[in-house]
C-alpha cells in the first residue's frame, strides 16, 4: 500500500510501555479499503500484542443529526462508506473478547469518544494509527492526537484509502509536522530488538 | 508532484479541487485569521493583500474576525510541538511571535485569541466557545500554515460540528506541494473552498436580495 517515496520522515522508536495501537474503522462497511489491508493491519495487531502494546479499536456509526457530515456525504448510499449496512468489523480482523472497542460518530477517534481520557488512565503517552481511511479519520485522529500532546506514530501499510494522490498528500503532511511513520517490518525490527 | 501548469494557475484558485459548493451564511459565520506573525512573515507577507481584502469583505457583512496569535510562555506548554520543532518555537514576549503590523486588524471589533499553543486554533483556547455564545455554525479559514495550523483547525472545526470554509488564496505555507495536499483534503471530506473573488460574488449577492 505505500508508493514508496521517501517522505524525508523523521525515525524514533516506539516505547512499547507507553503505547497504545489504534485500529481505526476497519469495518464491512469500508471493505474496499479495508479488506486490502486486513493482513497488515492484523500483524500490526499481532507484533502489538507480542509486546503487550494494547489495542483500541474504534468502530464508526452514523448520528442521524450530526448534520455536517451529512451535509458532505449525503445518506452515503451513493458513498462508498456503506458497503455493508451494519457497523461490524470486517471479517477475519484479529478483535479479541478483552480489546476495548470505541464507536465514533465523526471522523476524530477523540470526539466524544473516551480515548483520551482511557489512553491517560492507561498511562499512554503515544499511538500508533492504523485503518481507515489515510487521509481522513486516520489523519484527523493522528493530527488531533499530536494536539493532545501524543507521540504518534502513523503506520503506511495497515492504512488505506482510495486514492494515491490523497494517500500521497496525507503522508507528506504528517510526516512533515506530526508523525513518525512506520510499517509492519519497522515495528517488527524495532520490538525484535526490545 | 508536478509544476502548477500555465493553465491551471490561470483558473480559479478553488476550481482545481472543489468537489462541493456553498456560499458563507453572514449571520452564522466567523473569519479565523490564524497565526499571521512576524515568525512566518516569509511564507505569510505575500498573502496580506488578498488576506485584508477577505477580513474586509467579511467585516462589511458583520461577519465576526478573529485572530489567533500562537505562542510559549514556558515549557510546560511546549507539547509535543517542542519535541517536533527542537523547541524552535515562537515565544511570547518577542517580536517573533507579535502579529504582522500591516494586517487589516480593528482592535476596537476583532478578537485575538492568545491561549493558542499547539496547532489546533481550538486546542485549550476556548474557540469553540467564544463562537458558540456568536452563535456561529461556520467558520472561514484563512492564515499560515496552510498545511498546519489551518488544516488541523479545519479538521477540528468540522469534528465539533462547525461547516467549514477554507480560503485557497488567503492561506498559505512553505511550498506548492504542501498548500495544494490541504486543498485536496479539504475539498473531499472537510470543507468547502473559497476564495476573495468568491466571497465578493456571493457576499455581495446576498445583499443586493435581502433574506
Amino acid at each position: 500500500m505505500t508508493t514508496g517515496k521517501d517522505y524525508g520522515t523523521r525515525h524514533r522508536e516506539v516505547n512499547p510501555s507507553k503505547c497504545a495501537l489504534i485500529v481505526i474503522d476497519v469495518q464491512k462497511r469500508f471493505q474496499s479499503m479495508t479488506a486490502p489491508i486486513l493482513p497488515t493491519v492484523n500483524r500490526t495487531i499481532s507484533l502489538c500484542r507480542s509486546v503487550k502494546i494494547p489495542v483500541i479499536f474504534i468502530r464508526h456509526v452514523d448520528d442521524p443529526n450530526y448534520k455536517v457530515l451529512r451535509e458532505h456525504w449525503g445518506d452515503l448510499k451513493d458513498t462508498p462508506f456503506l458497503e455493508d449496512p451494519t457497523n461490524d468489523f470486517l471479517s477475519g480482523l484479529a478483535v479479541e473478547e478483552d480489546d476495548l472497542v470505541l464507536e465514533k460518530t465523526t471522523y476524530s477517534a477523540f470526539e466524544e469518544t473516551g480515548l483520551e481520557e482511557k489512553l491517560k488512565e492507561m498511562g499512554v503517552e503515544e499511538v500508533i494509527i492504523t485503518g481507515v481511511n489515510t487521509n481522513v479519520c486516520c489523519e484527523t485522529s493522528a493530527r488531533i492526537a499530536f494536539v493532545k500532546g501524543f507521540r504518534v506514530f502513523f503506520s503506511t501499510d495497515a492504512t488505506n484509502t482510495f486514492s494515491d494522490k490523497l494517500r500521497d498528500a496525507a503522508l507528506t503532511n504528517l510526516a512533515f509536522a506530526f508523525a513518525y511513520l512506520v510499517n509492519c517490518d519497522m515495528l517488527e525490527t524495532s520490538f525484535k530488538t526490545d | 508532484m508536478s509544476e502548477t501548469s500555465d493553465f491551471e494557475r490561470v483558473l480559479p484558485s478553488y476550481c482545481k479541487y472543489e468537489i462541493r459548493k456553498r456560499s458563507p451564511n453572514p449571520s452564522k459565520c466567523a473569519l479565523l485569521v490564524i497565526d499571521m506573525q512576524n515568525h512566518f512573515s516569509d511564507i505569510a507577507n505575500p498573502i496580506i493583500p488578498a488576506l485584508n481584502t477577505t477580513i474586509n469583505l467579511c467585516r462589511s457583512r458583520k461577519i465576526p474576525v478573529l485572530f489567533t496569535r500562537h505562542n510559549h510562555k514556558s515549557p510546560s506548554d511546549y507539547g509535543m510541538l517542542g519535541e517536533w520543532w527542537d523547541e524552535k518555537l515562537i515565544f511570547d514576549g518577542t517580536p517573533d511571535a507579535d502579529l504582522l503590523p500591516n494586517l487589516a486588524l480593528d482592535k476596537k471589533v476583532d478578537l485575538v485569541v492568545e491561549k493558542k499553543n499547539t496547532y489546533s486554533a481550538f486546542h485549550g483556547t476556548g474557540m469553540e466557545e467564544i463562537l458558540r455564545e456568536m452563535e456561529i455554525e461556520e467558520v472561514i479559514i484563512t492564515g499560515v500554515m496552510t498545511n498546519l495550523c489551518c488544516e488541523t483547525s479545519a479538521r477540528d472545526a468540522f469534528v465539533r460540528g462547525f461547516r467549514v470554509f477554507v480560503s485557497t488564496d488567503s492561506t498559505a505555507t512553505s511550498n506548492t506541494e504542501l498548500h495544494e495536499s490541504t486543498l485536496k483534503n479539504m475539498a473531499y471530506g472537510f470543507a468547502y473552498l473559497v476564495d476573495c473573488k468568491r466571497l465578493e460574488s456571493c457576499l455581495k449577492i446576498k445583499e443586493k436580495s435581502e433574506v
